[in-house]
């Protein structure tokens, strides 16, 4: 059990040293090895365990922790000769690619800016409370679900598939994603309204239509040019207007 | 020139197969309906094939094959993939030759990750190839086909004289 | 004579260390630890804003940046603008130069930070990209390690944190002591000046909207944003009309 806390704690560390040639292996190999040490006592036996560790891994850094957890399981069937050590290699290039798409568009793509959002649009009314709503609403669903899938991995091993499947981790994201677009456009009502405040209808107009232009345009600038152009031009008009 | 076979929207060499770049970047960009994995390994790899599964958004088609079925679906007169616009994944430069060489016509070739391995040298971020990858490669681009690596649509992608001075240069 | 915060000189480096150490722990919990989401700007700028004393200027801060880099997405070997060392720079420069000005961070100093600054996202990505780099060299090590038997072999794992560490609190220090010159120019500003740069902040919040809006990769999101966007000025403008 205590090796089991170990792994998962240091399953936080996975993209530590992200590499272009392995990429999360170092992270993977490290994470697992408190875990080998109990299983292979001998010092020449576990470095072979580490070594075959130091293969190509990559995923979603949260659920990783489900096939780390698998990973465990399979290697304690290694080394009681129940299995060959291919197993767990497969096992570790099976899950990695699909898991990290289910990582990517359901964090990465939904809960992370989702959650920003809220915390931008009630920034008016909560002052500072907003960055806590930011970091309560996402890590509220990122740390339970990490320790769930790690436990599920662990206890289920290849059955974690199953589990996740049956968790139905994707079938949110378009809830969360309409969430979002609706929280964006607050965020943008927020700041026509801003600039109009003092009876100023022109400045309102104008930040209404810069958001539309920079939205239409944004795909062929790219964030930073479309921040000088909005620089500059905000220049102009501020001087001539405001 | 040869033309892309009837509902191939792309066709990409990823060690990956199914994974974010694919289906956060690639199937909106390429706004793709389908994705046929063509791979004898993953085909016959019944865990791979349920996690892929499970990763497939909602509305998007999709098959594993291996690459003899998909070599005979995708060639002139085949039954054609399942969607109007498919992304193909194949998992190694070879895979890509072998299916060429059946006699798919593949106008545009995109690597995304093909991992490091001994005698691999990096030529991007996310590319190794080694020497008779990259012979195979200059033999398809003599046949008509594009070769690029881009691991994302929106980065700029790197061609194949470009990707020769690189491996010079490792 | 520069503009101070408050303490002078001596304060001034008491805040470099404060920002090296914040903004180079923020640059590891990015990607390489736990990934709580402590270094998003929305986080970063408040919390680097209180530590070197003035929380809701980092607020004002990390907002429209938070909404800038909200659709930056790490996927596999592909690397986002590095949003954290633009934010805790950005915080680390402005929010002394708000002190020293005695204003906060205000529109017109906010402005000006950020049309300096804003390269750091770009140069912050090819600074991961090296670092990255230069971790292969780690996995060499861990596997010559391994070859000749030594089990610890991947505890060099953690060594990776070290060069994102020190970039950041380098940058983030540097950030700090630049705030003075910073704040020499927003003193110096005359109204029209001030006009023009309160009118930039305004736009770039409209941009920062934009790139929210476009953060969400979703077909209906520009239609459902714009039917929110309208309802809440609508109702806002009805409210105050009635008062």
């Amino acid at each position: 059990m205590g090796a089991l806390g170990r792994v998962f704690l240091r399953s936080m560390f996975l993209q530590a040293a992200w590499n272009p040639r392995g990429m999360q292996n170092l992270g993977f190999a490290d994470a697992i090895s408190p875990a080998l040490a109990d299983l292979y006592p001998d010092p020449v036996e576990r470095a072979k365990a580490v070594a075959r560790h130091l293969e190509f891994f990559n995923c979603h850094p949260y659920l990783a922790a489900a096939i780390l957890g698998g990973a465990v399981r399979l290697e304690e069937r290694v080394a009681n000769g129940e299995a060959p050590p291919q197993i767990v290699s497969s096992f570790k290039s099976a899950l990695g690619p699909p898991f990290a798409a289910l990582g990517d568009g359901f964090f990465w793509l939904a809960l992370r800016p989702v959650a920003a959002l809220a915390a931008a649009a009630t920034q008016p009314f909560l002052g500072m409370g907003c960055v806590l709503v930011f970091l309560v609403l996402y890590n509220a669903v990122h740390l339970p679900v990490r320790l769930w899938l790690f436990a599920t991995g662990y206890l289920r091993a290849e059955g974690v598939v199953d589990a996740v499947a049956r968790a139905h981790m994707a079938s949110g994201t378009p809830f969360l994603k309409a969430c979002g677009a609706a929280l964006a456009g607050a965020v943008a009502a927020r700041g026509i309204l801003h600039a109009g405040i003092p009876g100023r209808p022109f400045a309102a107009l104008l930040v209404a239509s810069m958001i539309v232009l920079a939205w239409a345009t944004l795909p062929r600038l790219g964030a930073t040019r479309a921040v000088y152009i909005a620089l500059g031009v905000g220049l102009v008009v501020g001087a001539r207007f405001l | 020139m040869s033309k892309t076979p009837v509902g191939v929207a792309m066709v990409r060499v990823d060690n990956r197969l199914v994974h974010g770049q694919v289906l956060e970047a690639w199937l909106p960009a390429l706004d793709a309906t389908a994705i046929l994995v063509a791979d004898d390994e993953a085909a016959g790899n019944v865990l791979a094939r349920s996690a892929m599964t499970l990763a497939i958004p909602p509305g998007v088609k999709f098959e594993v094959v291996r690459l003899q079925a998909a070599a005979e679906m995708l060639r002139p007169g085949g039954r054609g993939p399942q969607g109007a616009r498919t992304l193909v994944l194949l998992r190694d430069v070879r895979d890509a030759v072998a299916l060429h060489d059946a006699g798919v016509p593949i106008p545009q070739l995109n690597l995304g990750n093909v991992h490091f391995a001994a005698g691999r040298k990096q030529v991007s971020q996310s590319v190794f190839l080694d020497a008779a990858e990259l012979s195979a490669l200059d033999r398809l681009a003599q046949a008509g086909t594009q070769v690029e690596v881009r691991a994302v649509p929106t980065e700029a992608p790197l061609l194949l004289p470009q990707l020769k001075a690189r491996f010079v240069e490792a | 004579m520069l503009p101070l915060p408050p303490g002078g000189a001596p304060h001034l480096f008491v805040l470099m260390v404060i920002a090296a150490l914040i903004g180079g722990l923020s640059a590891i919990e990015r990607k390489g630890a736990f990934q709580v989401m402590l270094s998003r700007p929305i986080v970063l700028a408040p919390l680097l804003g209180w530590a070197v004393g003035d929380a809701q200027g980092g607020l004002v801060l990390g907002i429209p940046l938070e909404l800038l880099f909200l659709g930056g997405v790490n996927l596999g070997g592909s690397l986002p603008d590095n949003e954290s060392l633009l934010a805790g720079a950005l915080t680390a420069m402005v929010v002394p130069a708000g002190l020293a000005t005695r204003t906060g961070v205000d529109g017109p100093l906010a402005a000006l930070g950020l049309a300096l600054l804003l390269p750091l996202a770009l140069f912050g990505r090819r600074l991961d990209r090296a670092s990255e780099e230069r971790n292969t060299q780690l996995l060499e090590e861990a596997l010559s390690r391994a070859a000749r038997g030594d089990p610890s072999a991947a505890r060099v794992n953690l060594r990776g944190l070290l060069l994102p560490f020190g970039a950041a609190a380098g940058i983030c220090a540097l950030g700090v002591l630049a705030s003075p010159l910073v704040a020499l120019a927003r003193l110096n500003c005359g109204a029209l000046a001030l006009a023009a740069l309160e009118g930039s902040w305004h736009v770039v919040w409209a941009v920062a909207a934009a790139c929210a809006v476009r953060a969400i990769r979703d077909s209906r999101a520009p239609a459902l944003a714009a039917i929110c966007a309208v309802t809440v000025v609508a109702i806002t403008l009805a409210f105050r009309g009635l008062r």
